[in-house]
C-alpha cells in the first residue's frame, strides 16, 4: 500500500517489538500443542485430534508469519497478527463451548461427569492469552475504519 | 481516420474516459487518508493470502462443522426425549390400535426423527449467515475461484453453489445471474453434488452412531470436502467433455468487512431453517403417512406393528435388497434410499418408523441392532451424498434448463456415481481390513 | 406519468435506495423474454406519482451481457424521463465509467452519491459542486441506510425533470481524431430519418465506431448503411 518509503514504518518499532515477541510465543505454543494433537495427544487435557491439531497448526503458521513483519513495524506483519487473534478467538470460543455443551449432556444424563478444569482445551487458555493482544491492538488502530 | 475501427476503436475510447475520470476527479477529490489500511485492507490481506487462505478456510470451515455437531447435540437429545415421552402417551392414551400405531409410530416415530434434526439445521444455517454477513464467504470464493478458473469452473458460480449447502433449488435458481450459457449449464448439473441441508440429517444420525459424538463431527466435515471435491472434479470433466470451452474471466466484488449483528444474522438463518421445516411439514410428512402404512400392513402379519419384517415394505426391501448388498446394506437400507428419493430427510424418517418400535431413540436401535459399521456407515453417508437429486431438485433442473433430457441425465449420472464412490470406500476399506 | 429508472454498479446501495424511496410499494417481476428480475415500484413527490424502475446493477453498458443489454434496452428505447445514477462515494473511480456512458447515451441523469457517511468517516474531500460542474449534472449526498439526502434527491428529480427539454447534452469529447470519426458516421447516421428518430444520433455513431453487435444490427437494414460503414473504416 505505501511504497518506497522504506525507513517511514508503519508503526513505531518499539511496539513491534513487544507484539512481534508476544505474537511468536503464542505461535510457538499453537504449534507445539498443535502437534501434539496431531501426532496423538499428551496428557489428559490435550487429546488426539487429527483435525483439532491441524488447526491449531494453521492458527501457529498464521502468528508466526506475521512476526518478522511486525518486527519491522510493517502493517502487512501486523494483519498477519490479526488474523491469529481472530482464529484465536474462533477457536476459543469453540472450545468453550463445546465444554457447555458437555455440561449440558451431563445435566441430562447422558454423560457420566461434568467436565472440569483439566478438560479445557488448551486452544480455550491460548485465546485467554491472546486477549492483551487484542487490547493492545484495539488501542494501536483507533483511527482505523472498516 | 480508419485507425479506429473495430477493437482498437473500443480500447481506444474506454481508454479516453477512464481518462478522463481521472482528470475530473484530481480536481474535485482529495483523499488524505489514501495509503491508510482499513480493518477490510488489513483482513484481507491475511485472508487472502497466497498460501494461508485457502488453510485458514479449511481451519474456520472444520470450526463450523464442530461448532454445529457438538452444540447442537444436548438440544437433539431434548427433543428426542420430548418425542419420546409424546410417543408412549399416545401409545398409553390411544384405544384405537391402528390410531395409535399412526400417531405414536407414524407421525411422532417418522416426523419427529426429522424434527430432531432442527438443532444443528439451524446452527449451521446460523454459522453460514455470520460467515457471509460478515464478509468472509466472499473472500472464500476469491480464495477458491483460483482454483476453480484452473478446473474450468467460473467464479461466479461460487455464491449459487454455497447456496447449495442450504437448499439446491434456490441455488440452482440463483444461477440465473450467469451469463454465460456453458458455465451456466455447468453449475445447474453440478450443484445437486454440493450436500444440502436436507442431507445432514442423515449424516449427523449415521455419523453419530458409528464414529461417536467426539469424531462425528469430523466425519461430517470429510463428507463436505468430499461433496466439494467431487463438485470440481464433476465441472472439470464437464468442461473437458460436454461442454468445452474456458470459463469467461470474472471480476468479483469484495464488500467492506463488517461485525454482523445478532438481527440479520438470525433473520438469515430463519429463511433458510423455515424452508426445512416447511418441507418437514408437507412433503416428509406425507411420505411418511406413506411409510408408516407400508410398514403396519398386513395388519394382521405384522401383529399391529411390532413385526415389520412381515410388512409390504420389508417385501419391498427384500426385492430390492441384493442390488446393496455388496455394500454391506440391509432391506432396510434399500427402502429408506428408495424414499429417500422424494426428500432426503425422509431417509431419516424411514428409519425413524421402521425402529421406532418402544421408547428407544432410533441412534440407539441402530447401535444396539448394528445396522452399520463404521465403513458401511461411511459408505451409505456418501451415497446418500450423491444419489439422486430430490424430486424438487428434478423439476428446478427441468424448468431452469427448459427441457426433459437434463434432469434424466442428471438423475443417472448422479446414481451411477453414487454407486461408484460407494463402491471405491467399501473396496479400499476392506483392503485396509475394515468389515 | 413520469418514470425513472435506477442504475448503478452492484452493491452500491441502490437497493436500499429503492427500498427507501417506494417503501413497500414495490412490485418484482421478470424482464420480458429473460429470467433477470425487475423490479417497480413508486412514490409521491408533490402530488405527483413517479414510477420508478429499477435496473440491474452493472459497471458498464456492453451489448455483450444480458442484465447490461436490457439496462441499455430500456434506457435507450423506453427513455425514462430522470436517471438516478447510484455512485459509491468511496469507489468513484470505477463508478464514474458508467456515469459516462450514461452521459453518452443522452439520459437526464441525476446522481445519488451514496455512501457519504463512509465518504466522511475516511476523510475523502469530494468537492460536489466541482464535480456537478465538471459532469453537468446534479449530484446528491445520500445515505441509503439511513435515508439523508432523500428529500434533496427528490427534489433534484422533480427538478431534472421540469427542464428536462431545455438541458445541455453533456458527454465526453474524446479528443480531435477520435471526435473526427464519430462526426464522419454521425453525418451518415442523420441522413438515415428512421435512425436518427430513435436513437441518438452521437451514441449510436460512438457504438459503430467501437463495433458494437447491436448496433451494428441497428443499421443492418439502414439505406445509409454503406455510407456509415464507410466512415467507420
Amino acid at each position: 500500500m505505501s511504497e518506497g518509503d522504506e525507513d517511514m514504518t508503519d508503526f513505531n518499532l518499539k511496539t513491534g517489538k513487544t507484539l512481534g515477541i508476544y505474537a511468536f510465543s503464542l505461535g510457538a505454543l499453537y504449534l507445539i500443542v498443535g502437534l501434539l494433537e496431531v501426532l496423538g495427544g499428551y496428557g489428559e487435557s490435550i487429546p488426539g485430534d487429527l483435525f483439532g491439531g491441524l488447526a491449531l497448526v494453521v492458527v501457529a503458521t498464521t502468528y508466526l508469519s506475521g512476526v518478522k513483519g511486525t518486527l519491522n513495524g510493517d502493517y502487512k506483519g501486523l494483519s498477519l497478527l490479526m488474523g491469529g487473534l481472530f482464529l484465536s478467538a474462533v477457536f476459543g470460543i469453540l472450545y468453550l463451548l463445546m465444554l457447555g455443551a458437555d455440561g449440558l449432556m451431563y445435566l441430562l444424563g447422558e454423560a457420566e461427569e461434568i467436565p472440569g478444569l483439566v478438560d479445557f482445551r488448551p486452544a480455550i487458555w491460548f485465546f485467554i492469552l491472546s486477549l492483551p493482544l487484542i487490547h493492545h491492538i484495539r488501542n494501536m488502530t483507533q483511527k482505523t475504519t472498516w | 481516420m480508419n485507425e479506429f475501427s473495430g477493437d482498437k476503436a473500443e480500447i481506444i475510447l474506454a481508454e479516453r474516459r477512464y481518462k478522463a475520470i481521472t482528470d475530473i476527479l484530481e480536481s474535485t477529490v482529495n483523499k488524505t487518508d489514501e495509503n491508510a489500511w482499513t480493518y477490510t485492507d488489513l483482513f484481507d490481506h491475511v485472508f487472502l493470502h497466497k498460501f494461508l487462505g485457502i488453510p485458514i478456510f479449511l481451519a474456520l470451515f472444520w470450526a463450523t462443522f464442530q461448532f454445529t455437531f457438538v452444540l447442537s447435540e444436548p438440544f437433539m437429545v431434548i427433543i428426542e426425549m420430548i418425542f419420546g415421552w409424546l410417543g408412549s402417551l399416545a401409545e398409553a392414551g390411544i384405544g384405537n390400535p391402528h390410531l395409535a400405531s399412526f400417531v405414536s409410530g407414524g407421525i411422532i416415530d417418522g416426523l419427529g426423527s426429522v424434527l430432531v434434526f432442527v438443532p444443528p439445521i439451524f446452527t449451521l444455517f446460523l454459522a453460514l449467515s455470520i460467515l457471509e454477513d460478515s464478509g468472509y464467504l466472499a473472500r472464500a470464493a476469491f480464495v477458491m475461484d483460483r482454483i476453480m478458473y484452473k478446473l474450468g469452473l467460473h467464479g461466479r458460480s461460487f455464491i449459487p453453489l454455497m447456496m447449495g449447502f442450504g437448499c439446491t433449488v434456490p441455488a440452482i435458481m440463483a444461477t440465473r445471474s450467469m451469463d454465460n450459457e456453458s458455465d451456466r449449464l455447468i453449475t445447474i448439473l453440478v450443484n445437486p453434488l454440493i450436500t444440502c441441508g436436507a442431507r445432514l440429517p442423515v449424516y449427523v444420525l449415521i455419523a453419530g452412531v458409528v464414529f461417536g459424538a467426539g469424531q462425528a463431527g469430523t466425519a461430517i466435515f470429510s463428507l463436505y470436502i468430499m461433496s466439494i471435491a467431487l463438485t470440481i472434479i464433476m465441472a472439470f470433466t464437464f468442461r473437458k467433455t460436454l461442454l468445452k470451452g474456458k470459463p469467461s474471466p470474472f471480476i468479483l466484488e469484495l464488500p467492506a468487512y463488517m461485525v454482523p449483528t445478532a438481527k440479520t444474522v438470525v433473520l438469515h438463518m430463519w429463511e433458510r431453517g423455515k424452508v426445512f421445516l416447511k418441507r418437514a411439514g408437507t412433503i416428509i410428512f406425507g411420505t411418511v403417512i406413506i411409510i408408516w402404512f407400508l410398514s403396519m400392513h398386513p395388519w394382521a402379519a405384522t401383529a399391529g406393528g411390532e413385526l415389520v419384517g412381515n410388512s409390504y415394505i420389508a417385501s419391498l426391501g427384500h426385492y430390492i435388497e441384493p442390488l446393496f448388498a455388496p455394500f454391506g446394506w440391509d432391506w432396510m437400507a434399500a427402502v429408506a434410499l428408495v424414499f429417500g428419493f422424494l426428500a432426503k430427510e425422509v431417509v431419516v424418517a424411514t428409519y425413524g418408523i421402521l425402529l421406532g418400535v418402544g421408547e428407544e431413540a432410533v441412534g440407539a436401535s441402530l447401535i444396539k441392532l448394528g445396522l452399520f459399521t463404521p465403513l458401511t456407515g461411511y459408505a451409505f453417508m456418501a451415497f446418500v451424498m450423491i444419489y439422486v437429486p430430490c424430486i424438487a431438485t428434478i423439476g428446478i433442473i427441468s424448468k431452469e434448463t427448459n427441457s426433459y433430457k437434463w434432469p434424466i441425465f442428471v438423475t443417472v449420472y448422479l446414481t451411477a456415481l453414487a454407486f461408484l464412490i460407494a463402491g471405491l470406500i467399501i473396496g479400499v476399506g476392506r483392503l485396509l481390513g475394515f468389515s | 406519468m413520469t418514470t425513472i429508472a435506477l442504475i448503478g454498479n452492484p452493491n452500491v446501495g441502490k437497493t436500499e435506495l429503492f427500498n427507501r424511496l417506494t417503501g413497500l410499494k414495490q412490485h418484482v417481476g421478470n424482464w420480458p423474454g429473460v429470467t433477470v428480475e425487475k423490479k417497480t415500484g413508486k412514490y409521491t413527490n408533490g402530488g405527483e406519482v413517479i414510477d420508478v424502475v429499477d435496473l440491474p446493477g452493472t459497471y458498464s453498458l456492453t451489448a455483450q451481457a444480458k442484465d447490461e443489454l436490457i439496462a441499455r434496452n430500456y434506457l435507450i428505447l423506453d427513455r425514462p424521463d430522470v436517471v438516478i445514477n447510484i455512485v459509491d462515494g468511496t469507489k468513484l473511480e470505477r463508478n464514474l465509467y458508467l456515469t459516462l456512458l450514461l452521459l453518452e447515451m443522452e439520459a437526464n441523469v441525476v446522481m445519488a452519491l451514496n455512501r457519504w457517511d463512509l465518504v466522511k468517516e475516511k476523510h475523502i474531500e469530494v468537492d460536489t459542486n466541482k464535480l456537478s460542474q465538471s459532469l453537468g449534472i446534479p449530484i446528491i449526498p445520500t445515505v441509503a441506510t439511513t435515508g439523508e439526502g432523500l428529500e434533496e434527491l427528490k427534489k433534484a428529480v422533480m427538478k431534472a425533470v421540469q427542464t428536462k427539454e431545455n438541458r445541455q447534452k453533456n458527454g465526453l469529447t474524446y479528443g480531435e481524431d477520435v471526435e473526427q470519426a464519430i462526426t464522419g458516421i454521425e453525418t451518415s447516421i442523420k441522413k438515415d430519418w428512421n435512425l436518427s428518430k430513435n436513437y441518438p444520433s452521437r451514441w449510436l455513431a460512438i457504438k459503430v465506431l467501437e463495433n458494437d453487435t447491436q448496433a451494428l444490427d441497428l443499421i443492418k437494414d439502414s439505406p445509409q448503411k454503406r455510407e456509415i460503414m464507410g466512415a467507420r473504416g
